[in-house]
């Protein structure tokens, strides 16, 4: 690693995750994106819901300002900042989508493999600020579900459970999402790293479930670029990563008008449904780095005002 | 209606419509695999699938329609035996068109104040004068060589004019060769392009240019005529008025000029013979002269005749070149009205040395007078005391004999020589195919095996007959079997003096393949023997030439036939007779300036040629490749000394038969292909375009429509690839 660092310039690595990949583990990876991204912020941008005072903790970055318990400066000097009850602002649960279409690579990573950096460095930026987070696998129904919980430790469980998860098979989403929604019954904030190559109208209904008990929904779109653009020309043979036997025979060229347009419908629809439930949106190309996607994020969340 | 195509070849360009076909296919085969997720984006309905599959079916069939248009369209395919509308955009009837003007002498033949050859030129100036723009003309002299006068063929017509126009200072000579042209002609017509393709024969109808008893030539004549992309109609016109007009004229000729030996020294007599014809109506009464370089020979004057019609006569003039080089003998008639005055003197050639150089090889020099292998010899070719000999003998040892010997020697003689070296059997070699003679004499010193190894020898010696030290007769010539060009008068008479000549021993000769034996022993055995190499020849004898093998050398034939020997073994060296078409090639000695590398040579019909130089090995030779006509070449020597050589191409004796080809013959000819007979010349372009009319004329070309054709296709294409690329009513 510090070879690497050697060799290349250090504010290419900080921003460039895919040529992080190449030093090790997952947890690893979430570590240096967020350390790049923090640094970007003035805020948490995340807020929890308890009122109950619990302690005074020393301010660090990242904190809102308006925590700061101004009669404790006066006291001493320094800076405190309240903390509340349960230690927490949030509980926030992360779905990865584990479907076949999530293993489709390009030339970037796979969308699986950059859904997962995504959530762990999600996940890793959440537990710094003693936010919990949760993680639920799944194939045909949810297979296991690891409890939100802020402890630093915890981070690196969310990691192995994550790395341990595999691509393949059609699950569709939308019936893990109403199983989730039944299942969490403290309200927090669900964040979905998924294609959402499910049908529209089933997934729309199933985060409108999620937002029915109240939960905050996040949704970042994981796409690849291919997908969004199209850019094959010669015929092939396309072969669908979730049913192994289906294949199509396609002429790109022919194709593409056709193609561009549904995706783009596809893509809009999605969008347009999910913020009309007050729902978050974020497209997360794997073409962009980690860190660029998180930052977009975040920032744009801040900008809303938390 | 009939159809064809001009460029057959590109039909083959019509496969090319496959090629849409295997590109889908290989690619198909070679398609990649990728793994996507996104499937439901891809997926069409069966309606859609099916519209997609007819639009990429009508784009295949588009392209390779596309392919197979243009490809048609480059083969230039035709419909024949139409007319007005769709022919009208076609093209026009363009046309090719061979003139074959008859070359030969008889073309100069006067009657009524002019001549075939004006008549024909006139004929040959008013076709093409009657063809329009895009027409294109070739013209060919046939001559014993076809000439290309306007070749390939041409576009512009005023130059074509121009060319025949030239053609009217062009004296004839020799005959013509009409399957020959004709075959000509259609090598110039496959190069063409045209639809029409016509070739018309200007000549005077002498039956000896039509070859009609070559009926091998004109089966493939018309097997050339059948290959061809389009084949021509062929048009045949004679002009000169035909039979009746030859038999009015008197007309002699002299043909078959020769002379009796080739390579003379001055002073050896020499005899210039010819054949005098009289071709004429009634009998023929001629003067004949002798003409040396074309100065009359004094007192060479013969009357010739009187010939009665159709008769020869021989004539004969006996002579002495005085002075060395080349030398040009004509025979000339004269002394009365002839209307063909191009046959009226003929040539030959001839070599004048000062000295016949001969070279003698001794492979047993004596001590004493006369018991050398070659003194016998030497002192008959060149005995002592002659100022002034025929011919100028060298002798040298065996050690002696160096490759520089050989240089300027016309004859070698190898007396009992046992084996000559590396250096020196090359130089034999090199000798043999420059044209040099070689007498070979075995006497008792002989290395069998590598005589044996040499592949010039006309025979294997094998075991000898008879002791030399004994003395004893074993055989005796035996003149009864003389034969070949110099031993036959030596055989003559009744007690022919070589018939007594004694031989104490001799080898036994097994002729190679290729040699001949002159004469033989009366053993039975052979005696001598010939054979030619390279441009020389070798003699091989079965004993030697001295006195030791017996009395050959004491015989009073023993000097003349020498001599002859050795003028025939120098024959290499004689001019040679050489066919039009075929190289002449003059040996230049002494050799010329090293910067030299071309000599000019005065053609028959006073034109300026060039003979290139080729030097090789210390010999240098003039080649002059241009003797399209028969006649005089004459090539002027560099200076010093300057002169000229001359050399004599042979003409075709069947020119002096003037009469015409029969009806019948003319029928036999025209047999089974469109070659047709047109006795009034004015008629022909009329008959000519009714022709081209009719049958299979009136062709036109159809590659216009197949370009819009091809557009159309191409419109298509677009319109559907972009059609595709859109996805127009898929989504």
């Amino acid at each position: 690693m510090a070879d690497n660092n050697a060799r290349t310039p250090a504010a290419e690595a900080a921003l460039d995750p895919s040529a992080l990949a190449r030093f090790g583990r997952l947890e690893l990876i979430a570590r240096l994106v967020v350390e790049g991204v923090v640094s970007g912020l003035h805020r948490s941008p995340f807020k929890g819901f308890s009122v109950e005072f619990a302690e005074h903790r020393q301010y660090g970055p990242g904190d809102e300002i308006r925590h700061i318990d101004w009669r404790a400066f006066g006291k001493t000097d320094r800076y405190f900042v309240k903390e509340y009850e349960e230690e927490t602002n949030l509980k926030a649960y992360l779905v990865v989508d584990s479907s076949g279409s999530m293993g489709y690579a390009g030339r970037t990573i796979s969308k699986f493999e950059y859904a997962r950096r995504l959530a762990a460095s999600l996940a890793y930026l959440m537990i710094s600020q003693r936010d919990a987070v949760g993680l639920i696998t799944f194939d045909d129904s949810i297979r296991a579900m690891i409890p939100a919980r802020s402890a630093p430790s915890h981070f690196s469980l969310v990691c192995k459970a994550l790395e341990e998860t595999k691509t393949g098979g059609e699950t569709p989403l939308s019936g893990i999402l109403h199983a989730l929604a039944e299942r969490i019954k403290r309200r927090g904030l669900v964040v979905i790293v998924s294609d959402g190559f499910d049908q529209v109208d089933e997934l729309s209904s199933a985060l409108q479930h999620l937002r029915h008990r109240r939960h905050e929904v996040l949704f970042l779109h994981t796409l690849a670029p291919e997908e969004e653009e199209f850019p094959f020309r010669r015929p092939g043979k396309f072969r669908s990563l979730e049913k192994l036997d289906h294949q199509l025979r396609v002429d790109p060229n022919a194709l593409r008008a056709v193609y561009l347009e549904r995706f783009g419908a596809f893509c809009g629809t999605l969008k347009a449904r999910i913020q009309g439930m007050d729902a978050d949106y974020h497209r997360a190309s794997t073409g962009e780095p980690i860190e660029t996607t998180l930052l977009d994020y975040l920032a744009s969340r801040s900008r809303r005002g938390g | 209606m009939t159809w064809g195509v001009l460029n057959a070849a590109m039909l083959l360009g019509v496969l090319g419509a496959a090629v849409p076909v295997v590109i889908h296919l290989l690619n198909r085969r070679r398609d990649p695999i990728i793994e996507w997720g996104a499937m439901q984006f891809l997926e069409l309905g069966r309606r859609a699938r099916q519209k997609l599959k007819l639009t990429e079916m009508l784009l295949m069939m588009a392209r390779m329609g596309l392919l197979a248009v243009v490809a048609l369209a480059l083969a230039r395919p035709y419909l024949g035996g139409i007319s007005g509308g769709m022919g009208a955009l076609g093209g026009g009837a363009s046309r090719d068109l061979v003139i074959v003007i008859d070359g030969s002498a008889s073309m100069g033949r006067a009657t009524g104040g002019t001549t075939a050859r004006a008549e024909a030129l006139k004929g040959a100036r008013q076709l093409v004068s009657g063809l329009k723009a895009g027409d294109s003309v070739a013209v060919l002299l046939a001559g014993d060589r076809v000439r290309g006068v306007v070749d390939p063929s041409s576009f512009d017509l005023a130059k074509v004019d121009a060319a025949i126009a030239g053609l009217a200072k062009v004296n004839g000579r020799g005959s013509s060769d009409v399957p020959a042209a004709l075959a000509e002609a259609f090598r110039v017509l496959e190069r063409t392009q045209n639809p029409d393709r016509e070739v018309v024969v200007l000549g005077d109808g002498q039956r000896a240019g039509w070859r009609p008893g070559d009926l091998g030539r004109w089966n493939l004549v018309r097997d050339l005529h059948k290959r061809l992309p389009v084949p021509p109609r062929v048009w045949a016109v004679s002009f000169g008025g035909g039979a009746d007009g030859t038999a009015d004229a008197p007309n002699g000729s002299i043909s078959g000029v020769k002379v009796s030996r080739g390579l003379v020294t001055p002073g050896l007599p020499l005899t210039v013979s010819g054949v005098v014809e009289n071709a004429g109506p009634g009998a023929l009464t001629r003067m004949a002269e002798l003409l040396i370089d074309g100065v009359p020979a004094a007192g060479e004057a013969q009357v010739v005749g009187p010939l009665p019609a159709g008769g020869r006569g021989r004539v004969e003039f006996k002579t002495v070149m005085t002075a060395a080089g080349s030398h040009l003998l004509t025979i000339r008639l004269g002394g009365g009205e002839d209307s063909l005055a191009s046959d009226d003197e003929g040539s030959a050639a001839v070599e004048v040395a000062a000295a016949l150089p001969v070279l003698l090889v001794d492979g047993e020099p004596g001590r004493e007078p006369l018991s050398g292998e070659t003194d016998f010899l030497r002192a008959a070719l060149a005995p002592s005391g002659d100022d002034a000999p025929q011919v100028q003998a060298t002798v040298v040892t065996l050690e002696g004999f160096k490759t520089s010997s050989l240089q300027n020697k016309s004859v070698l003689v190898l007396a009992n020589v046992e084996r000559l070296d590396l250096d020196q059997s090359a130089a034999v070699a090199r000798f043999l195919d420059s044209g040099g003679g070689v007498l070979v004499a075995p006497g008792d010193r002989l290395d069998l095996a590598w005589w044996n190894a040499q592949s010039w020898m006309p025979a294997k010696l094998g075991e000898r007959t008879g002791d030399f030290a004994a003395r004893k007769v074993v055989a005796h010539p035996a003149p009864s079997t003389f034969t070949g060009p110099v031993l036959p008068p030596f055989g003559q008479g009744e007690s022919p003096a070589m018939g007594e000549a004694d031989l104490f021993a001799y080898r036994r000769l097994e002729p190679v393949a290729g040699a001949s034996v002159s004469a033989r022993l009366d053993t039975g055995e052979p005696w001598v023997v010939e054979k030619p190499q390279g441009r020389g020849r070798v003699l091989l004898l079965a004993g030697p030439l001295d006195a030791e093998g017996g009395t050959l050398p004491v015989n009073p034939d023993f000097v003349p036939l020498t001599h002859e020997w050795a003028f025939h073994l120098a024959g290499g060296f004689e001019p040679r007779a050489v066919k039009p078409g075929e190289p002449l090639v003059f040996d230049l000695n002494p050799l010329p300036d090293a910067s030299l590398t071309a000599l000019a040579v005065l053609t028959p019909g006073a034109e300026r040629g060039k003979a290139v130089v080729v030097r090789a090995a210390g010999v240098a030779r003039a080649r002059f490749e241009g003797t399209h006509e028969p006649g005089v070449y004459q090539l002027l020597l560099p200076e010093p000394p300057g002169g000229s050589a001359y050399a004599v191409v042979q003409g075709d004796d069947r020119e002096g038969d003037a009469s015409p080809l029969e009806p019948a013959e003319a029928g036999k000819l025209a047999e089974g292909w469109p070659l047709r007979f047109e006795a009034d010349a004015s008629r022909l372009a009329a008959e000519m375009s009714t022709a081209a009319q009719g049958g299979g004329g009136g062709r036109r070309e159809v590659w216009r429509w197949l370009v819009l054709a091809a557009l159309g296709a191409l419109c298509v294409e677009i319109y559907l690839t972009r059609r595709l690329v859109r996805g127009q009513g898929l989504a």
